[in-house]
């Protein structure tokens, strides 16, 4: 057994369908949510634009993707978050040093 | 997707060079996934590129001997050389050759290990650099001269007649093996580190692949989508750059230099890797301040990413982005001088050896604090209005990359090329071109450097009549330099097949290399390579 | 110490030899490692997009207008339910379901090339209003022009990737039918799911930027 072999995670956790699947229902409620607050305006709640929904509503379904569809969440050993820290952190910042540049030109 | 395939039908203990693989001759060779091998591969390709570009080069300063051009009067010629001359420097030569060469050659001897993680994608790195430089350089037989520089910047990469389509597209396929090598070497050191090679016992040179590898996996592909908008716009019309569509060419420059920034990066750290192994080796004293090394070498690579846009401090970008930028710039110079710290202080009180490595190594000190003094002069942002686009300029990214990167790459060759092909070159040559190099360079560096202060711009192919003496000067600078290059090479060249046969530890070092034959056998280790306590720790160390 | 003449062989030469070096987390890591160049290589779209929004703000908002919310959400779910069953059909091998694996990593594929189809009618038919770079509907109107710019690169380079991704997927549904990934030996189809799972990712954010303006 390869893993066996690479003397590191011996039990790989087999995730369950029925972990999948909520997660999958989880995403689409999420994504009909999303929609729905583009589509219909919500008097009631001026604050809660498409971009505000959007910020908040679609990093929630990557990390669902990330941490359940792409085992992150059952990996034993943390160097995958770490390195996703990193990368995430490069991007955030190089959005960041290119915004001062051109919201205040 | 890691097969580390049985290296069979071995005999064990054969030397790489002369292994017998499935297929005989050069087939066996551009074949082989054995990671030396493919070093070799990636050494030789770098050097013919190096060599067509020092030729552009000498074309350049032979032009510049008169102010109306003593080669050529028509300008475009001049814009196709530096245009060249920067693509292939920078694309083909300085970026692959440290880590494609050298590090492919010696991480994994330097971690104790057999070979790479993933050595079929190591072989299939060297294929995609080949393709691409073959495609970067087509472009020039296409619709018409380059003429962009190496920078591409956009309106005008997006107008010229130049093959410019043709020419990101190789340098986006390039910029495609730098990714794979990352990937490759940063699996490598978290995998394959010998039993008991902690990560603070891992001599320095693979901490610097590791760093770098970093760099080439999460800053190359910034460059990939810049190329590949460029390709876009010129193909299909879109408008991303375009300022008649509502582009902007300022965020193209931001694009660009967010990888091409982080990229000296990646051509310097490895370099300083080989500096923090040649000095403690010639001073026989384990190297001043390990840690603080590892973690400037850090620093470098995470800070060095945070700094691109101070090649656009007279663009028009916003005050505030440039105060920032030019902040962030200084702070990058403080690892970088940390290290030049340590590595003169590991001279103190050791026992010197001036061999051709250390002479190489010594310069490299001097010669790249002359260049990140001169980057932190126009990293001031009033120094910067009056220096960017000068010579000043082209004398500071010259001596950083050439006086540091390169010359890093001469003393690493002179101190490796024992162990890589078992043979010793001739010293005394080796002295001599070093000599011709260290006084050529500075006699062609510095006059640039007072040629920028002066008002010289760059990329000009003509000037007025109160440069011409400096131009002068410089140029002859460059005789000599290039006298001395070509004297190296000879010599190495010729060692390779006249050379005496080399010891295992002609110098004496310490770390794991030294541990095996010269040149080493195909698996590297014949038996698990034991890690010492300290990796520099000279006591009885003795060159055989 | 060669093995030629069948004498006894040293134990680094016997594992060797006689079996390949397989690295199971090694293997993951260089995928992940990998994944993180793509983020980048969106990444630096996603900086572009962000900067022409602020500078054409009603024009994207405009541009989003002309976009077909109902296949946009529609695809997006598509993508999602992709995912679901290709990270399913990693369950399936681990638990020795062939049977189900296969046909849970078939619809996977079914759903991607049913992603590309539609996309691909998306396009026509912006195409055929005029709505593209550099149409003359759409000259002068640079923040529109900007807006189909990034539209179709960014959609385009993801297209351009769930068809890597599809090429993947079915190179290993033909290693999965033919036995040669099984639980033991799974790595291979856990890095091509990555992968999709990355393309998913990207439409999930490409979903709010073009599609759900106001």
């Amino acid at each position: 057994m390869e893993r066996e072999a690479a003397g590191l995670e011996e039990d790989v956790h087999v995730v369950s369908y029925m972990t999948y699947t909520l997660v999958w229902g989880a995403l689409v409620i999420l994504t009909l949510l999303l929609s729905a607050v583009s589509v219909f305006h919500l008097k009631e709640l001026p604050f809660l634009t498409p971009s505000l929904a959007a910020f908040i509503i679609s990093p929630i379904k990557a990390a669902l993707v990330v941490f359940y569809f792409m085992h992150l969440k059952y990996e034993k050993n943390n160097i995958y978050k770490i390195m996703l820290m990193v990368t995430l952190s490069i991007l955030i910042i190089f959005l960041g040093l290119t915004w001062i540049d051109v919201a205040l030109r | 997707m890691t097969n580390l395939e049985a290296k069979g039908p071995a005999q064990a203990g054969t030397s790489y060079l002369t292994a017998k693989g499935r297929y005989p001759g050069i087939l066996g060779w551009l074949t082989s996934t054995d990671h030396k091998r493919i070093g070799l591969l990636y050494l030789i390709a770098t050097t013919f590129f190096f060599l067509v570009g020092m030729t552009l080069g000498f074309i350049m300063r032979t032009q510049m001997l008169s102010p109306h051009g003593a080669l050529f009067k028509n300008a475009e010629y001049y814009n196709a050389l530096f245009t060249l001359h920067g693509v292939i420097m920078i694309f083909l030569f300085v970026i692959p050759v440290v880590p494609g060469s050298l590090g492919n050659f010696f991480l994994p001897i330097m971690i104790g290990a057999e070979d790479v993680a993933f050595p079929r994608l190591n072989l299939l790195s060297w294929y995609l650099y080949i393709v691409g430089s073959v495609i970067a350089l087509a472009s020039l037989f296409g619709t018409g001269l380059p003429d962009t520089g190496w920078t591409f910047y956009a309106p005008y990469s997006l107008q010229t007649h130049a093959d410019v389509p043709m020419a990101v597209l190789g340098v986006f396929i390039v910029g495609f093996s730098s990714i794979i090598t990352g990937v490759n070497f940063i699996t490598t050191i978290h995998r394959m580190r010998a039993p008991g090679m902690k990560w603070m016992k891992m001599p320095l040179f693979p901490w610097a692949i590791y760093a770098t590898s970093w760099v080439q996996v999460l800053a190359t592909p910034v460059l990939g989508i810049t190329m590949l908008l460029i390709f876009a716009e010129r193909i299909f019309h879109v408008g991303i750059f375009n300022p008649a569509m509502g582009g902007d060419p300022l965020l193209y420059q931001h694009l660009f230099w967010m990888y091409s920034h982080p990229a000296v990066y990646i051509m310097i750290l490895p370099a300083m890797g080989i500096i923090s192994e040649v000095i403690p080796t010639f001073a026989r004293r384990t190297i001043f301040g390990y840690t603080a090394i590892v973690w400037s070498t850090i620093a470098i690579a995470a800070l060095g990413s945070l700094v691109w846009a101070h090649h656009m401090f007279t663009t028009g970008i916003s005050d505030f982005s440039a105060t920032v930028f030019s902040l962030l710039t200084m702070l990058v110079a403080v690892p970088s001088a940390i290290k030049v710290f340590n590595w003169t202080a590991t001279l103190y009180k050791g026992s010197i050896a001036l061999e051709p490595p250390m002479l190489f190594a010594l310069s490299f000190i001097f010669l790249f604090s002359i260049g990140g003094l001169t980057g932190l002069m126009l990293g001031t942002l009033s120094l910067n209005v009056v220096l960017h686009n000068t010579y000043f300029v082209v004398g500071h990214f010259h001596y950083v990359i050439f006086g540091g990167t390169v010359f890093a790459l001469f003393s690493a060759l002179h101190y490796w090329f024992p162990k890589m092909f078992g043979k010793m070159y001739n010293k005394a040559a080796a002295y001599i071109a070093w000599a011709l190099m260290f006084v050529g360079f500075n006699l062609f560096y510095f006059t640039f450097l007072i040629l920028g202060v002066m008002g010289m711009p760059r990329r000009y192919a003509f000037y007025l009549p109160k440069f011409q003496t400096p131009q002068v000067i410089a140029t002859v600078g460059a005789w000599i330099l290039v006298a001395g290059l070509l004297i190296m090479f000879g010599n190495l060249i010729v060692a390779l097949f006249r050379g005496e046969k080399a010891e295992m530890n002609p110098w004496g070092g310490i770390t794991p290399e030294w541990q095996v034959p010269s040149p080493p056998p195909t698996e590297n280790f014949l038996e698990p390579y034991v890690v010492p306590e300290d990796p520099y720790d000279f006591e009885g160390a003795f060159a055989q | 110490m060669s093995d030629l003449a069948g004498e006894r062989v040293t134990s680094m030469e016997e594992s060797r030899e006689h079996e390949p070096h397989r690295d199971y987390t090694g293997s993951k890591i260089g995928m992940w490692l990998f994944l993180f160049s793509e983020c980048m290589l969106f990444g630096g779209l996603f900086v572009l997009y962000a900067m022409y929004r602020a500078d054409f703000t009603s024009a994207f908002l405009a541009g989003g207008k002309d976009m077909n919310t109902f296949i946009g959400v529609f695809n997006t779910i598509v993508l999602l339910t992709g995912s679901w069953t290709v990270a399913m059909s990693i369950t399936a091998v681990q638990r020795n379901q062939k049977k189900l694996a296969i046909g849970l990593l078939s619809t996977t594929i079914v759903l991607g090339a049913l992603f590309m189809v539609l996309k691909l009618m998306e396009w026509g038919d912006h195409i055929h209003h005029g709505l593209y770079p550099s149409s003359s509907a759409l000259a002068g109107k640079h923040g529109l022009q900007v807006f189909f710019s990034m539209y179709y690169v960014m959609t385009g380079l993801h297209g351009l990737h769930v068809i890597a991704g599809m090429t993947v997927l079915i190179v290993m549904l033909i290693m999965l039918i033919r036995g040669k990934i099984t639980a033991e030996h799974s790595v291979a189809l856990e890095n091509a799911a990555l992968y999709w799972h990355l393309v998913d990712i990207i439409w999930i954010f490409l979903l709010p930027l073009f599609y759900l303006a106001a």
